[in-house]
């Protein structure tokens, strides 16, 4: 049967001892040092608990008479939307939050929602801006977007540049680079101008067929300028 | 790298490539426009500058025949002096066809300008197509044919007298050399065959 620890009382003067435990480590000794010093001073949550259990300070008078109205159900008689008497720990946040409102800006805010009703007072009527504070802002927020847009456009020109010059160049050296189809250019058999004459076997009549003549004409040279270009293209 | 910068590069490159096949292509056309190197003094090859000329004449040609048709004879002449008046492959020294082309048409023009009674600029567009057409060819018989025909109507139009026959005179004559230079080229031909 597995061995299992049970809980028993111990007396105040006794000294619990665990056999089977290891002792503490200075790291753990020291942690309950700690605990122990916040629980005496009262600063620890599970103190305030342990006090007000052992004991309980007296209730305010009014948070006793708005306990005692809630509690007999007299608080069901108000109107709807009056709110119910505030309580000694309502009235206490109430006075922290109102002093750190009142505080100056940029000192370090700890009470809760002080952030959040600077917000909503912000956004419900909103404070004038101090006219440097107000030119500061602008030519901080111009700066930036005019520095940023800037920089990029130089990036961007800087790049465009640089590949235009290698295009630039591979382009230039393939057009100049000699190649296997040059010579085949000046090597191909190209169709030559030349008198038309040897496309009319007999004279022309006296008068008309001009018309005819340059349709032959245009028409045979036409099938001779495809032949050529097939031919620089390197079509057989 | 922004995507400003891609656009950029991308059209830089785009630049290039159509510059690179500009030069190329007009590489290409210098080589088929020119003699090739292996052949000095070799004539140019027929290129799409000839053709664009050649398509100019068929236009100016059927939009004469059209004007003919419908009997506007300063129509059919404006049509054909567009073509003469105009560029010429070759500038100064046209090329073969287009020499011959413009030949043809002055002969044209010379045929509607006597039927027009206008003979004398008839027999200067015969003279303006003699320039053109030096060689022995079907196309300076076809304009000594036609001066004989410019002369022979100028002749019918004119009274019996001295002037009719030496116009007459004159036809006779551009009909005999019409008739030489066609029998040289009949000749030139047939070659050493003999008549076939």
């Amino acid at each position: 049967m597995k061995r299992e620890h049970k809980l028993r009382l111990v007396r105040p003067d006794e000294r619990a001892t665990f056999e089977d435990e290891p002792p503490p480590s200075p790291e753990e000794l020291a942690e309950a040092e700690a605990l122990r010093a916040s629980l005496e001073k009262g600063e620890h949550p599970l103190a305030v608990v342990l006090r007000s259990a052992s004991a309980p300070l007296s209730l305010d008078d009014a948070l006793n008479d708005a306990l005692i109205e809630r509690a007999l159900g007299k608080s069901e008689a108000r109107a709807e939307g009056e709110d119910e008497p505030p309580t000694a720990s309502e009235r206490a946040g109430a006075a922290r939050l109102r002093d750190a409102l009142d505080a100056p800006r940029g000192e370090e805010r700890k009470v809760p929602l002080v952030e959040l009703a600077e917000a909503l007072v912000a956004a419900h009527q909103p404070r004038s801006i101090e006219p440097l504070r107000n030119e500061a802002l602008i030519a901080r927020a111009l700066g930036r977007t005019s520095a940023q847009p800037r920089k990029g456009r130089v990036l961007s020109v800087v790049t465009a540049a640089v590949v235009m010059a290698t295009a630039a160049a591979a382009g230039f050296v393939l057009t100049l680079r000699p190649s296997a189809e040059s010579t085949a250019f000046e090597a191909a058999e190209l169709q030559r101008s030349r008198s038309a004459g040897e496309l009319f076997d007999t004279p022309f009549p006296r008068v008309g067929g001009a018309s005819a003549r340059v349709d032959r004409i245009a028409s045979a040279r036409a099938t001779e300028l495809r032949q050529n270009r097939f031919a620089l293209w390197g079509v057989r | 790298m922004t995507r400003r910068s891609v656009k950029m590069g991308i059209v830089a490159i785009a630049l290039a490539v159509m510059g690179a096949l500009g030069a190329s292509c007009a590489r290409s056309d210098r080589a088929a426009t020119q003699p090739a190197a292996n052949e000095p003094g070799a004539a140019p090859v027929v290129d799409s500058v000839l053709l664009a000329f050649l398509s100019k004449a068929r236009a100016a040609h059927h939009k004469a025949d059209l004007a003919e048709a419908s009997g506007d004879v300063a129509g059919a002449i404006a049509a054909l002096e567009s073509l003469t008046n105009g560029a010429r492959p070759g500038g100064a020294t046209p090329l073969p066809e287009a020499s011959e082309v413009l030949s043809d048409t002055y002969a044209r023009l010379a045929d509607l300008r006597s039927a027009k009674s206008e003979f004398d600029a008839a027999l200067g567009d015969v003279d303006a197509g003699l320039l053109l057409a030096k060689e022995t060819t079907y196309f300076r018989g076809h304009l000594f044919e036609v001066r004989g025909l410019v002369e022979e109507r100028r002749a019918k139009s004119m009274p019996e007298g001295e002037g009719r026959e030496r116009a007459r005179k004159a036809a006779m004559d551009a009909f005999d050399e019409a008739v030489r230079i066609q029998d040289q080229v009949i000749s030139s031909a047939l070659g050493d065959a003999g008549p076939r």
